[in-house]
């Protein structure tokens, strides 16, 4: 069935026409790809890595702590 | 927000270990966020959180809005404003020792750590400007892998095959997580991973390589990774397949890759659960961009690299409680 419902979704969509890839375009590539500065903004946040290193520091500069969670880490893939 | 964060002290981390691990720092952060019990409902407890070191939680949002999550920082700073000294003092309960389990333990010291970025691509790409949409990943070899693959003689002309290197990007990396976290796909279900590498220069011990191949994934109908936390409550028809391209300078007689860059550009189809396609099924074009990682971040798939060089935690954070597992109350 899941086979089946997807070779319906291939034959109703027509595959995208994608660009030339070749090594003289890395640079291009690796410019588009990447993420930019306003892409990464939350990295000038001072982040911990961990629940327990951020713990540590909260304890050490007497601060609340900020916690950012999400289902994968929020500095990796989420 | 960013101004803000100046006045917390700001950690991130992976919200289902926390709230399902039996590690001292787990059982912490699930007592603090859940009226001092620990976590057994399936409810997400990702977001914002603010805690004093005692572990008052002073606010609490899960949220997009920058400018919600800064209302929510405010008044949380308030409420902390307002504590005594005594209530702002650490928690004694705040453990001295390392966590005994992270997927970080298996930073693979040696070997190859890679950053890798997938993208939505927009007509015109690489040189129109880039869709919002994109993820970020890890992906690694234990540096016995990378030996294993390397030639330990090579010259100019000689090609060889990188085929666990290959694999890995196909099942683990080269998937479709531009807008949210996706699954990774079985061995059965790799239709195709190939990544040919040529030798272009030698000069000593290290050659250039040019690097080339191709991947292609299609979700089976059954979910073939076992039980595990990524199994999922539904499947739904999804496949991938990519290009690739790009360059490396390896060490032939340590067994080395000293530097590296990947490109991979395709079509990718479907969706999973919660990888934020919804009714977006395609086919459309992704984009995946792979360099050698700053950091130690574990990736998402650690779990289902099937290596025993990345160790696994004692209690599996599917269980709902080391009990459970057959390892007493804790």
């Amino acid at each position: 069935m899941l086979l089946t419902a997807l070779t319906l979704i291939s034959a109703q969509a027509q595959e995208p026409a994608l660009p030339q890839l070749d090594a003289g375009e890395l640079t291009a590539w690796r410019a588009h790809l990447r993420p930019s500065g306003d892409d990464l903004a939350y990295a000038r946040i001072d982040w911990e890595s961990t629940f327990l290193d951020g713990l540590q520091r909260a304890a050490a500069e007497r601060k609340p702590l900020l916690l950012w969670l999400m289902n994968g880490h929020p500095l990796g893939c989420t | 927000m960013v101004a803000r964060a100046r006045d917390f002290a700001c950690a991130a981390d992976e919200v289902w270990r926390l709230q399902r691990g039996s590690d001292a720092d787990c059982i912490l952060f699930q007592r603090w966020t859940n009226a001092g019990r620990r976590i057994t409902d399936p409810g997400t407890r990702q977001g914002f959180w603010v805690f004093a070191p005692g572990g008052e939680v002073l606010g609490r949002i899960n949220s997009r809005s920058p400018e919600r999550v800064t209302r929510m920082l405010d008044a949380a700073l308030d409420r902390w404003n307002e504590l005594s000294d005594e209530a702002r003092s650490p928690s004694k309960d705040i453990p001295a020792a390392e966590p005994a389990h992270r997927w970080e333990d298996g930073y693979p010291e040696g070997g190859l750590a890679l950053e890798r970025f997938s993208r939505d691509l927009v007509d015109g790409a690489p040189h129109a400007k880039p869709s919002p949409r994109w993820n970020r990943d890890t992906l690694w070899f234990a540096a016995a892998e990378v030996r294993a693959m390397l030639p330990t003689e090579a010259t100019r002309g000689d090609a060889f095959a990188l085929e666990l290197f290959a694999d890995r990007l196909a099942r683990l990396a080269l998937v479709d997580d531009a807008r949210g976290q996706t699954l990774p796909y079985a061995p059965d279900e790799v239709e195709d991973a190939e990544l040919l590498a040529r030798v272009v220069a030698r000069e000593g011990d290290r050659a250039d390589l040019v690097l080339q191949g191709r991947t292609a994934c299609v979700a089976a109908e059954e979910w073939l990774l076992g039980d595990n936390s990524w199994t999922p409550r539904r499947r739904f028809p999804h496949r991938i397949a990519t290009e690739l391209c790009g360059t490396a300078t390896v060490d032939l007689a340590a067994g080395t890759i000293l530097d590296i860059e990947l490109v991979a550009i395709g079509v990718r189809e479907g969706r999973t659960t919660f990888n934020g396609r919804g009714r977006d099924l395609g086919p459309s074009p992704i984009g995946f961009h792979l360099a050698p990682a700053p950091d130690r971040l574990a990736p998402t798939f650690a779990s289902l690299y099937g290596v025993d060089w990345i160790p696994r935690p004692d209690v599996p954070t599917w269980r709902d409680s080391p009990a459970e597992a057959g390892l007493g109350e804790r």
